[in-house]
C-alpha cells in the first residue's frame, strides 16, 4: 500500500507540475510574447527605437517555410506621450489629462492570429487599416490598456492626441481616436500599454519597412530550445539575434524554475516516506520469516541466494506496485487534464493571472515513478535481505 | 635672511591668485551667474542643433520669458516641427502641436524627458532654481574637478540643497573672473559620476549686456551627442505684453 501510495502521489504531481506548468507557460507566450522571438542584436540588453529588424517581411517568409511555426507577429515598440481632453472640456483643443506609455505597433491579422488580442479587448473593437497607414497628417485608431485609460479617464470613441520622437530626429504626434479598451491580465502591463497599428507606426517613428520584433508562435513548447537554434542559423550573417521564452521572459522562466525545484523537493519527500514505509514492510516481513529463513540456512540454502530472494520479492511487490498505482494516477490525471483545479486565489506568474491548472498525463507521469519505485525497492531490501541472509539457523529453530 | 623671504613672499604669490587672494567674493560671483541670462523679461532668437549617433538637425525659434516662472518658445524651422510651441508658467508646462492642433499638457512624469529630441530636459525649461538660494557652494581647487587650473579661471563647487529637487548631486562651476564669465559647468551624480557637460563659448554683447551666445550639452553617458544653443539675436526688459504667456497665444500658432 505504502508503494502504491508514493507511486500514486508522485505521478500525480508529475503531471501536475507538467501540465500546469506547460499551460502556464503556454497560456503566457501564446497571449503575450511568443515562444520565439527575433532581435536586431543587443536589442534585447538596449531595446532603442533604432535596433530594427529591416526587410522583416524576408525573415518572415524564412519563418513560414518552417512546419513548427504556427504563425509569426511583427511589432514596432516606442515611448509616447498620450492625453485626452478631460470631461466636460467638450471640444476644447487643450488635452489636459496626460500620461507617459509604451506605444506597441501591431499588425491587426497577424496579432490577432498569433495571440487572439481581440480575445482580450474587454470594450470596443480590434484595430482596422485606416488613412493613419498611409498618411502622417491623417488620425489613427488605437488600443488602450485598461488601467491607461482610467488613468487618462478615457473610454472609446474620445479623441487622443499622441506625443513622441521619431526614429529620424523630428517629432512625432497624431491624433487618435480610442478604438478599443484592453485587459490583458496583467494590471501593470494595461497601466502603459497601448496599441496602434504597424503601418501607422511605421509612419509615425519614421520606421518604413522595419520592425523592432517578430513573436513567433510554435504549434508545441517541447521542442523550442531546438527550433531556437535552427531558426538563429537560418538567419546567421543579418545581425540578428533569437531567443527563446527562457531568454526574453527571464524573470518569469525563474520563477517558473523555483516552483519546479520546489516540486520536485516535494516529490523527493514523497519517494523518501515511501522508501521509509517499504523498509519497515521488508523489515517486518524478514522479521516474521525467521523461521523460514532459519530452516532454508538448516537445509544448506547460502545466504547470497537468500539476499536475492528478499530483493526479488521487493521488487515483485514493486511491480505489483507500479501497476496498481499507474491505475490509480491514470484515473486521477484523466479527471485534472479535464477538470483542472480553480486557484482560490487565483496564482499571479509575472503579473500574468491564472485561474485553473491542469494535468497532463505525460511517459514522465509513469517512468520516473516506476524507476524511484524499483529503485527503492532494491535498496531499502538488501538490509533485510543482509539480516535474513545471517540468520542463524540452530539459535532460530531453537527460538521459535 | 631678507632676500629669502622675499623670494618665499614673490614664490607664493601665483599661488594666492588661484587659491583666493584674487577671487572676488563668491556670493557675488554665484549672484552673477545667476543674473547672467535672466531679466525682468526677455526676447530671443536662437538655433538648437542636435547631434547623435542617429541623426543631426537644426531647430530655429523664438523665445520670451518673463522673469523665472515663464517662458515661451516658438518653433519656426524644420518644416515638421513649424508652429510647434512651449509654454511654461511656474512648474506647469503646455506643448502646442499643430499637426494635431491640439495643445497637451506635459505630465510631472515626462519631466525628466527630453524636450524636442534635445539634451534639454523639460525640467531643465521649467525649473526655478537660482544657484544663490537653491545650491550651497564653495570655491574648489582640487584639480581632480577643475582639471588643469588657469591663472584667472575660478572653480566653484556647488551642492542641491535637500529641498532642491535635482538628479545630480554638485556642479563644479568653471568662471572667468575677468568679466565673470561661465567657461563650463560639470554635473556630477551622488557617486561622483559625470552626467554632463555644459560649455559657454562666444562671448557677444547683445542689447548691451555680454553673453556667452553658444551653450553646449554634452551628456556623459552618450557618446557622441551634444545640443548647441546659439543665440542670434536676444532684448532685455523691453516690457513683453503678458499675452504672450498664455494658452491661447501658444494655439494661435504665431
Amino acid at each position: 500500500m505504502t508503494m502504491i501510495g508514493g507511486f500514486f502521489l508522485s505521478s500525480l504531481s508529475i503531471g501536475w507540475m507538467d501540465g500546469s506548468y506547460g499551460s502556464i507557460i503556454m497560456f503566457f507566450t501564446n497571449n503575450r510574447t511568443g515562444q520565439i522571438q527575433v532581435h536586431h542584436k543587443g536589442y534585447l540588453e538596449d531595446p532603442s527605437i533604432y535596433s530594427t529588424i529591416g526587410g522583416y517581411q524576408t525573415v518572415g517568409a524564412f519563418l513560414d517555410s518552417i512546419p513548427e511555426v504556427r504563425v509569426w507577429a511583427p511589432r514596432i515598440y516606442s515611448g509616447a506621450l498620450l492625453a485626452v481632453r478631460p470631461r466636460g472640456a467638450g471640444s476644447g483643443n487643450v488635452f489636459s489629462n496626460s500620461a507617459a506609455a509604451s506605444v506597441i505597433g501591431i499588425d491587426p491579422a497577424m496579432e490577432e492570429a498569433a495571440t487572439d488580442f481581440s480575445d482580450r479587448i474587454v470594450n470596443g473593437e480590434m484595430l482596422t487599416a485606416s488613412a493613419a497607414d498611409t498618411s502622417y497628417a491623417a488620425a489613427g485608431q488605437i488600443i488602450l490598456g485598461r488601467e491607461l485609460s482610467i488613468i487618462l479617464d478615457a473610454s472609446v470613441g474620445d479623441s487622443l492626441v499622441m506625443l513622441s520622437q521619431a526614429a529620424d530626429g523630428s517629432s512625432a504626434d497624431r491624433k487618435y481616436v480610442i478604438r478599443g479598451i484592453v485587459s490583458s491580465g496583467n494590471a501593470d502591463i494595461d497601466r502603459n500599454t497601448c496599441y496602434i497599428t504597424l503601418s501607422d507606426a511605421q509612419i509615425l517613428f519614421a520606421l518604413q519597412g522595419k520592425v523592432h520584433e517578430i513573436a513567433v508562435m510554435t504549434h508545441s513548447l517541447g521542442r523550442v530550445d531546438e527550433l531556437t537554434g535552427e531558426i538563429s542559423a537560418g538567419l546567421s550573417g543579418k545581425d540578428l539575434e533569437t531567443d527563446s521564452w527562457k531568454t526574453f521572459a527571464k524573470e518569469f522562466y525563474n520563477g517558473m524554475k523555483a516552483d519546479e525545484v520546489q516540486l520536485k523537493i516535494m516529490i523527493f519527500v514523497i519517494v523518501l516516506v515511501a522508501a521509509m514505509g517499504v523498509l519497515n514492510t521488508i523489515l517486518m516481513m524478514v522479521l516474521e520469516r525467521r523461521r523460514e529463513f532459519g530452516v532454508m540456512k538448516a537445509l544448506g540454502t547460502r545466504p547470497g541466494f537468500i539476499v536475492r530472494m528478499v530483493v526479488l520479492e521487493a521488487n515483485i511487490m514493486g511491480a505489483i506496485s507500479v501497476i496498481a498505482g499507474a491505475i490509480l494516477s491514470t484515473s486521477g490525471l484523466l479527471f485534472l487534464s479535464k477538470h483542472g483545479l480553480v486557484m482560490d486565489p487565483p496564482l499571479n506568474y509575472g503579473g500574468t493571472v491564472f485561474r485553473e491548472m491542469i494535468a497532463s498525463i505525460t511517459p514522465e507521469c509513469y517512468w520516473i515513478p516506476a524507476i524511484c519505485v524499483f529503485i527503492t525497492a532494491s535498496t531499502v531490501s538488501f538490509l533485510p535481505a543482509l539480516k535474513a541472509a545471517h540468520t542463524k539457523a540452530a539459535k532460530t529453530l531453537r527460538a521459535v | 635672511m631678507r632676500s629669502f623671504l622675499l623670494l618665499i613672499s614673490i614664490s607664493f604669490i601665483p599661488g594666492l591668485i588661484t587659491t583666493g587672494i584674487c577671487q572676488p567674493p563668491i556670493d557675488e560671483l554665484v549672484h552673477s551667474l545667476d543674473q547672467l541670462y535672466r531679466s525682468d523679461d526677455s526676447y530671443a532668437e536662437m538655433s538648437m542643433h542636435i547631434v547623435t549617433p542617429h541623426w543631426e538637425r537644426t531647430l530655429t525659434m523664438k523665445a520670451w520669458s518673463h522673469g523665472i516662472d515663464r517662458t515661451f518658445i516658438r518653433i519656426l524651422s524644420p518644416a515638421r516641427e513649424a508652429g510647434m510651441a512651449s509654454l511654461r508658467i511656474g512648474t506647469e508646462m503646455w506643448n502646442y502641436l499643430p499637426n494635431t492642433g491640439s495643445t497637451v499638457r506635459i505630465p510631472s512624469s515626462m519631466m525628466a524627458g527630453s524636450w524636442m529630441g534635445s539634451d534639454i530636459t523639460n525640467n531643465d525649461i521649467v525649473r526655478e532654481i537660482t544657484y544663490t538660494e537653491d545650491y550651497t557652494y564653495s570655491y574648489t581647487t582640487d584639480t581632480t574637478l577643475t582639471g588643469d587650473q588657469s591663472d584667472g579661471v575660478v572653480f566653484i563647487e556647488l551642492f542641491p540643497k535637500s529641498s532642491t529637487a535635482v538628479v545630480w548631486s554638485s556642479i563644479v562651476f568653471a568662471v572667468r573672473i575677468t568679466d565673470i564669465m561661465p567657461l563650463w559647468e560639470e554635473y556630477y551624480d551622488s557617486h561622483g559620476n559625470l552626467i554632463k557637460t555644459v560649455t559657454y563659448s562666444n562671448v557677444q554683447e547683445m542689447d548691451g549686456r555680454t553673453i556667452p551666445t553658444q551653450m553646449q550639452v554634452i551628456p556623459a553617458d552618450n557618446e557622441g551627442q551634444s545640443t548647441t544653443i546659439t543665440w542670434t539675436h536676444a532684448e532685455f526688459n523691453r516690457g513683453l505684453d503678458s499675452s504672450i504667456f498664455s494658452l491661447s497665444n501658444l494655439q494661435s500658432g504665431e
